[in-house]
């Protein structure tokens, strides 16, 4: 720091107004009106906001669990109104199957129980 | 007296010094000063409640009453603004032993135009950092940093002359 720094430090440093200078203030505040007694400030997350914010946050949770159910429960219903069409496209096709291997298996039997054949 | 009043005037004799001798040390004027200080306390105590630390109440305060103190300043008009070329010699201190005892160096800071003088009693008074100062003065940090350049070339120059000798 020069010396041009100090003389200005030294120079303008701090003082105090005179004596009873806050008592004086007060005593103007009084005579003003000015209340002095403690202001009750309402906090911005006062407890009606909580409350409300509360209500809506259950009424949202609700709602939204409730849809997710219903969806649920539909996309369950579809997927087994679809198994249940394919166990039936799968049974139509293994009845004609059997259909099928069962003419043959009769139509074996025909040729083997024929008069030429027997000793 | 409340609680309330209690803890206000608390808050009053915590910051009286600064408030009041950032008024004092650019007016020249104690009772015009302590007048400012008070009123500049009243606004803090309808304040208050927005101010949100006591570094926000500190910061609020200064730039309150450096504020005031100009506009005061500007309304009286007692003194022309100068530019800093124009700046006339403190009257009688030549014959002084030491030209730049407290008084002189008071009077050589008074001389100032507004801005810069506030400018100087902040850095000085306060210890505050050029930005710091824009801040509170509402001007950029480089144009806070010119001025007290210049400022202070010119007081250096001024009490050169007085004295007679350099200062560094």
């Amino acid at each position: 720091m020069n010396q041009m720094d100090e003389k200005l430090k030294r120079a303008l440093r701090r003082r105090n107004p005179s004596t009873g200078f806050a008592d004086r203030l007060l005593a103007r505040m009084a005579v003003d009106g000015i209340d002095m007694t403690p202001r009750i400030e309402r906090p911005k997350w006062s407890w009606p906001t909580l409350r409300w914010a509360a209500i809506v946050t259950v009424i949202a949770i609700t709602v939204t669990g409730i849809s997710y159910r219903v969806h649920v429960h539909r996309s369950q219903e579809a997927e087994a109104r679809i198994a249940k069409q394919q166990v039936m496209l799968a049974l139509r096709i293994t009845g004609a199957k059997l259909r099928i291997a069962r003419d043959k298996v009769k139509a074996v039997g025909g040729e083997q129980t024929t008069p030429g054949d027997t000793l | 007296m409340t609680q309330n009043a209690g803890r206000f005037a608390e808050l009053v004799r915590e910051h009286q010094a600064m408030v009041f001798s950032i008024a004092f040390h650019f007016l020249h004027d104690s009772a015009v000063a302590e007048e400012l200080s008070q009123d500049v306390f009243l606004s803090l105590y309808r304040e208050l409640p927005r101010l949100e630390s006591p570094s926000h109440v500190k910061f609020w305060l200064r730039k309150v009453i450096s504020h005031r103190a100009m506009d005061y300043m500007r309304t009286i008009r007692r003194r022309r603004e100068l530019a800093l070329e124009q700046i006339p010699e403190p009257i009688g201190d030549a014959k002084l032993a030491d030209p730049l005892l407290e008084a002189s160096v008071r009077k050589l800071v008074a001389s100032l135009p507004h801005q810069a003088r506030m400018i100087v009693v902040l850095r000085y008074q306060e210890d505050m950092e050029p930005h710091e100062i824009g801040k509170v003065v509402g001007l950029p940090t480089a144009t806070v940093k010119s001025r007290l350049h210049r400022s202070l070339a010119v007081l250096r120059g001024k009490a050169e002359r007085l004295m007679g000798g350099p200062i560094r």
